[in-house]
C-alpha cells in the first residue's frame, strides 16, 4: 500500500490512459498513435528535464518560452536569410546557432540570479520579455520559412529497428543503473518502456525527436544521481545555508543548472523551428508552464529539494496523454485548457495529501 | 498587593523538566529582576506566563490579583494585562509607527481604519514613553532603542498592568539605557509591575527591587536586592557541584601549534555586530573553549574563521605556522577545517534528504563537482562512520529528519569528519539534545581530541565549556575579557568576566 501511494503519478498516468483508451475504443494504444504521441511531447520532455533541476534547486525559470522562439527564430535567420539552408555544414551551423543562442541566455540568467540574489522569478520573467521582444526584432515580427533539407531528418526521421533496438535496450539499461539495486522502483517505469517500445517497434521505429529526448534525460539522470553537481543541487534546494556549511559552492551550481536550461531551450528551439519547417517570433509560447507543470506533476516540490527526472517524463508523457486524448475525442480546444488545469491541480494535490498521511 | 503570583509551576518537555516548581510573586509597583544562567528556565517561565505555553500544558497556577488564569493563548494573557517585550524584538517593520502600536487593535468603525483616531491616540502614547518620531515614519527607520519604546507604548496602549522586558538593553546605546530606565522607574511609580531579565549585574542592581534566582528550572531564592550582594547572587545561579553529567577527561599531550589567530577583527556587512581583535592560538589535541552570553561574538568568530564573508574580516590567521586566507567554507574544508554549526535545523541537516546524502555532502563538494560517485565506496564510508559514532538509524536511505535530535547531530559529526579535518570548529553541538545523548557527544569529542583533533568549542551550557575544555577564553560585546588554564577554571570568574563591559584585555 505504501508502494502504491508512493508511485501515485504512475498509478494516475496509467488510469488516465485507460480511460482514453477504452472512451477511443482502443485508438489511443495504436502505435501510430503513441509513437506520435511521444515525438510531440519530446520538447516539453526536454525543457522539463531542464526546469527539473532548476525546480530542485528551489528556482524557476520562465524565460524558456521565449528563448525558444528566440533561438528558433535565428535558426530561420541562418538558414533562410543567410543562405545555410543548402549544405549540411549551414545546417550544423544554425544548429550550433540556436545552441549558442539558448546558452548565452541562460549563461546570463545563471550570472544574474547567482551574482545579484535577485528571486530567479523576477531575473527569468524579465528575460522573457527581453528575449520574446528580440525574437520579434530580429525576426521583423515575421515567420521565416522553409528550412533547408539537410535539417528535416531532426523533426521527422525515425531510426532503422535494429538501432532504435540497441538505443531503447541502453535506455533502459542506464535506467536500471541508476537506480541503484532498488528494482522494486523499476515496475511503473519499465511497464510504460514497454508499452513505448512496442510502439515504436510497430510503427516505423524510434523518432529522432524521442532520441534526443531520450538522450537529454539520461544525461540529467546521470548528473542528479552519479555526480556532485547532481547531489549539490538537491542539498541547495533541500536547505541552501546546511548546503554552504557543508562547502557546496552554490554560486557556482546555481550558474550552471540555469545555463543548462538556457542551452535546452536553445536546443528545443532547433528542434520546433524544424518540426514547423519555419520559425515564428509567436512561438513557444506558455512552454516554459507546460515544463514546469510536467515537473510539479512528477513530484517535485516547487520548494526545492525533493523530485526525479523519471517524475518530470512521467508527468510531462501525462499531460501529453490528457492532450492527444482529448484531441481524439474532439474536446474543443477551450474545455481542454480547463480540464489540463484541473488535472495539474488535482495531481499536486492527490501528491502532497499521501506525503502527509 | 500581589499583581501577579505563580505557584507550584513545572513543566516538562518530552520527558525533560524544564521548570521544577518555581513560585514566583510580583507585587505592585515594583521591578522584579529575573536572573539565571542560559537554560534555567527563564524564557520558559516567560512564556507560561505571556500564554504560548498554555493552560494544561505545564502545572501549577498563575494568578492575577486572587483569581486564578487559564490562558488559552497569548492573546489571553494580553487581556489580562500581561505583556512581554522580547529580546528580539519583532515589530512591522515596514509599518508606520502609528500603527505598530495598533496592529490587531485598528480603530475601526464598520471594518474600516479610523485613521484619524489612530494617529490621535497614537500621539498620545508615544508621548508617555518620551518618544519623538513622526508618526508616519517607518519602523525599519527607527534605531532599537527607539523600536523597543514603540513596543512599550503599544504594549501600554493596550492598558498592560505587567510588562515582562527580556534583555532589553542588549541592543541598545548608553544613552538609550538611560531613557529605557527612567522611563521603567516611571512605570514602576504609576504602579506597573515590572519583571526584568538580564544578564548585567549593572542593571539589575540600578534598576531592581527584588531579585528572583532561577537555577536548573528551579526557584533557588527571591528576595529584596539589598539583601543579595553581587558575590551571594553570581554563587546562587551557578553553584553546584560537578554531577557525572561528564565522561573522564582524557590524558592527552598537546602537540605543535595547528592554528593562531593574530588581532582578528570581524564588522557585519551592514554594520550590525562586530568583534574583536582577538587572538588565540591552538594546538593538536587540545579543546579551547569560548565562554560568553548569547550575543558576545563566539559564534561569529567561528564562522569568520570557516570562511563566511558576512563579517568583514582583518587579522591574521596562520594554520600548521603557514598564514592562510580561508575565503569560503570549501577552502576552509581543503585546508582541513570543518565546521559543525550551532542551529541544527537551520544551517546543518538537509531535511528532504536521506542519511548518506546528508553524511557525503561536505566530503564530495571538498572533491569538485564534476567528480564520478562510487556509490560502493560512499556506502561503506557512510556506514562506518554511523556506526562509529553509535547512531541509532534504520536504514541509510531513511531521510534524516526520521532521526532523533542527538542521532542526527551524530549524523553531522560524520559529515564533518569525512572530510578528515586537523581542527574542527564545534558551535553548540549539544543544543536540544537530551542528557543520555550529549554524554555519547562528549565521549565522541575526547576519543576526536586524543587521535590528534583539534577544537575551538563554543556552547553556552558553561558547565559543559568547563568539562570540556582544556582552556578557555572569555569573550563579552566582542572582545576577550580573560583566559583561564583548565586547573583554574571557576565559575564565578568565568561569570564575572562573561557579563564585564569588554572594556579589558
Amino acid at each position: 500500500m505504501k508502494y502504491l501511494s508512493k508511485h501515485g503519478i504512475w498509478i494516475g498516468f496509467f488510469l488516465l490512459a485507460l480511460i482514453i483508451s477504452v472512451a477511443t475504443h482502443g485508438e489511443f494504444l495504436a502505435p501510430r498513435n503513441l509513437s506520435n504521441l511521444l515525438r510531440q511531447s519530446s520538447i516539453n520532455g526536454i525543457l522539463a528535464s531542464g526546469m527539473t533541476l532548476v525546480i530542485l534547486l528551489g528556482g524557476i525559470d520562465l524565460s524558456i518560452g521565449s528563448l525558444v522562439a528566440l533561438s528558433g527564430v535565428f535558426v530561420g535567420l541562418s538558414q533562410v536569410n543567410w543562405g545555410w539552408g543548402n549544405s549540411l555544414s549551414g545546417a550544423l551551423g544554425s544548429a550550433a546557432l540556436a545552441a549558442g543562442v539558448g546558452l548565452f541566455v541562460g549563461i546570463l540568467n545563471g550570472g544574474l540570479v547567482a551574482l545579484l540574489g535577485i528571486a530567479p522569478f523576477v531575473i527569468t520573467l524579465g528575460m522573457m520579455v527581453i528575449t520574446r521582444g528580440l525574437a520579434m526584432i530580429f525576426s521583423h515580427g515575421s515567420s521565416i520559412s522553409p528550412m533547408g533539407e539537410s535539417l528535416a531528418p531532426l523533426a521527422d526521421a525515425y531510426l532503422s529497428l535494429p538501432l532504435s533496438g540497441i538505443l531503447l535496450g541502453g535506455f533502459f539499461i542506464l535506467f536500471l543503473f541508476s537506480l541503484r539495486k532498488k528494482l522494486s522502483e523499476a515496475i511503473f517505469p519499465s511497464a510504460v518502456f514497454l508499452l513505448l517500445g512496442y510502439a515504436f517497434f510497430a510503427y516505423k521505429g524510434l523518432p529522432v525527436l524521442v532520441v534526443f529526448l531520450g538522450l537529454t534525460m539520461a544525461f540529467v539522470s546521470l548528473l542528479l544521481s552519479r555526480t556532485t553537481l547532481g547531489r549539490s543541487v538537491y542539498a541547495i534546494g533541500s536547505s541552501e545555508r546546511a548546503a554552504f556549511w557543508a562547502g557546496v559552492p552554490i554560486k557556482r551550481v546555481t550558474w550552471l543548472v540555469y545555463a543548462f536550461m538556457g542551452l535546452l531551450a536553445g536546443i528545443a528551439g532547433l528542434l520546433l523551428t524544424v518540426r514547423l519547417n519555419g520559425s515564428d517570433p509567436n512561438a513557444g509560447q506558455l512552454f516554459e508552464l507546460d515544463a514546469i507543470a510536467a515537473v510539479v506533476i512528477g513530484g517535485t516540490s516547487l520548494k526545492g529539494g525533493t523530485g526525479t527526472i523519471m517524475g518530470s517524463f512521467i508527468g510531462a508523457l501525462t499531460i501529453a496523454t490528457l492532450n492527444n486524448g482529448m484531441d481524439l475525442l474532439d474536446v474543443p480546444s477551450f474545455y481542454q485548457m480547463v480540464f489540463k488545469g484541473i488535472i495539474i491541480v488535482s495531481a499536486v494535490a492527490m501528491d502532497k495529501g499521501q506525503r502527509n498521511t | 498587593m500581589d499583581l501577579l503570583q505563580l505557584q507550584n509551576i513545572q513543566k516538562s518537555f518530552s520527558g525533560v523538566q524544564a521548570l521544577k516548581n518555581v513560585s514566583l510573586r510580583l507585587q505592585e509597583g515594583e521591578i522584579l529582576a529575573l536572573v539565571g544562567e542560559n537554560g534555567a528556565g527563564k524564557s520558559t517561565l516567560m512564556k507560561i506566563v505571556s500564554g504560548s505555553y498554555t493552560h494544561g500544558s505545564f502545572s501549577g497556577e498563575i494568578l492575577l490579583g486572587n483569581e486564578s488564569q487559564a490562558f488559552t493563548n497569548p492573546l489571553d494573557a494580553e487581556a489580562a494585562g500581561i505583556a512581554i517585550i522580547h529580546q528580539e524584538l519583532s515589530p512591522f517593520q515596514h509599518l508606520s509607527v502609528a500603527e505598530n502600536l495598533f496592529v490587531g487593535h485598528w480603530p475601526n468603525q464598520a471594518g474600516l481604519v479610523k485613521w484619524k483616531k489612530l494617529e490621535q491616540e497614537a500621539a498620545h502614547w508615544l508621548g508617555l514613553v518620551g518618544l519623538t518620531v513622526p508618526l508616519d515614519a517607518k519602523m525599519a527607520e527607527l534605531s532599537v532603542g527607539s523600536q523597543q519604546l514603540v513596543e512599550i507604548a503599544k504594549a501600554l496602549a493596550r492598558n498592560t498592568k505587567i510588562l515582562i522586558l527580556d534583555e532589553p538593553t542588549s541592543a541598545l546605546t548608553a544613552q538609550e539605557t538611560e531613557t529605557l530606565f527612567s522611563l521603567l522607574r516611571k512605570l514602576r511609580s504609576e504602579g506597573k509591575g515590572l519583571i526584568y531579565i538580564s544578564h548585567k549585574m549593572e542593571e539589575i542592581y540600578q534598576l531592581a527591587d527584588r531579585i528572583h534566582v532561577l537555577r536548573d528550572g528551579e526557584s533557588i531564592i527571591e528576595t529584596s536586592a539589598a539583601e543579595l550582594p553581587e558575590q551571594a547572587l553570581l554563587e546562587k545561579m551557578v553553584g553546584r557541584p560537578l554531577h557525572r553529567l561528564f565522561p573522564e577527561v582524557p590524558v592527552r599531550h598537546f602537540g605543535k601549534e595547528v592554528l593562531r589567530v593574530d588581532h582578528l577583527t570581524g564588522k557585519h556587512r551592514t554594520g550590525r555586530g562586530k568583534f574583536g581583535p582577538v587572538s588565540f592560538s591552538l594546538r593538536k589535541g587540545e579543546i579551547l573553549g569560548f565562554a560568553g552570553l548569547l550575543g558576545a561574538g563566539r559564534t561569529e568568530i567561528l564562522q569568520s574563521l570557516f570562511g563566511d564573508r558576512e563579517f568583514h574580516t582583518t587579522g591574521n590567521i596562520f594554520l600548521h605556522g603557514v598564514q592562510s586566507s580561508l575565503p569560503s567554507p570549501m577552502s576552509a574544508l581543503q585546508e582541513k577545517l570543518t565546521l559543525i554549526p550551532e542551529d541544527r535545523k537551520r544551517d546543518s541537516i538537509l531535511p528532504t534528504r536521506n542519511l548518506l546524502e546528508n553524511i557525503s555532502l561536505s566530503r564530495l563538494s571538498s572533491g569538485g563537482l564534476f567528480r564520478r560517485q562510487r556509490s560502493q565506496e560512499e556506502n561503506r564510508l557512510a556506514k562506518n562512520s554511523l556506526e562509529n559514532f553509535g547512531t541509532k538509524y534504520c536504514s541509510a536511505t531513511q531521510l534524516i529528519t526520521e532521526l532523533s535530535g542527538g542521532n542526527q547531530q551524530k549524523v553531522i559529526f560524520g559529515r564533518a569528519l569525512q572530510t578528515n579535518p586537523d581542527i574542527i570548529l564545534l558551535d553548540e553541538p549539544t543544543r536540544g539534545i537530551d542528557v543520555g545523548a550529549k554524554y555519547e557527544i562528549y565521549e565522541i569529542l575526547f576519543r576526536l581530541a586524543s587521535e590528534g583533533k583539534s577544537f575551538l568549542l563554543v556552547s553556552s551550557d558553561l558547565l559543559e565549556l568547563m568539562a570540556l575544555s582544556d582552556r578557555m577564553l572569555v569573550m563579552a560585546q566582542g572582545k576577550v575579557t580573560g583566559s583561564f588554564e583548565r586547573k583554574d577554571f571557576k565559575q564565578t570568574d568565568i561569570m564575572r568576566l562573561a557579563l564585564a563591559s569588554g572594556k579589558t584585555q
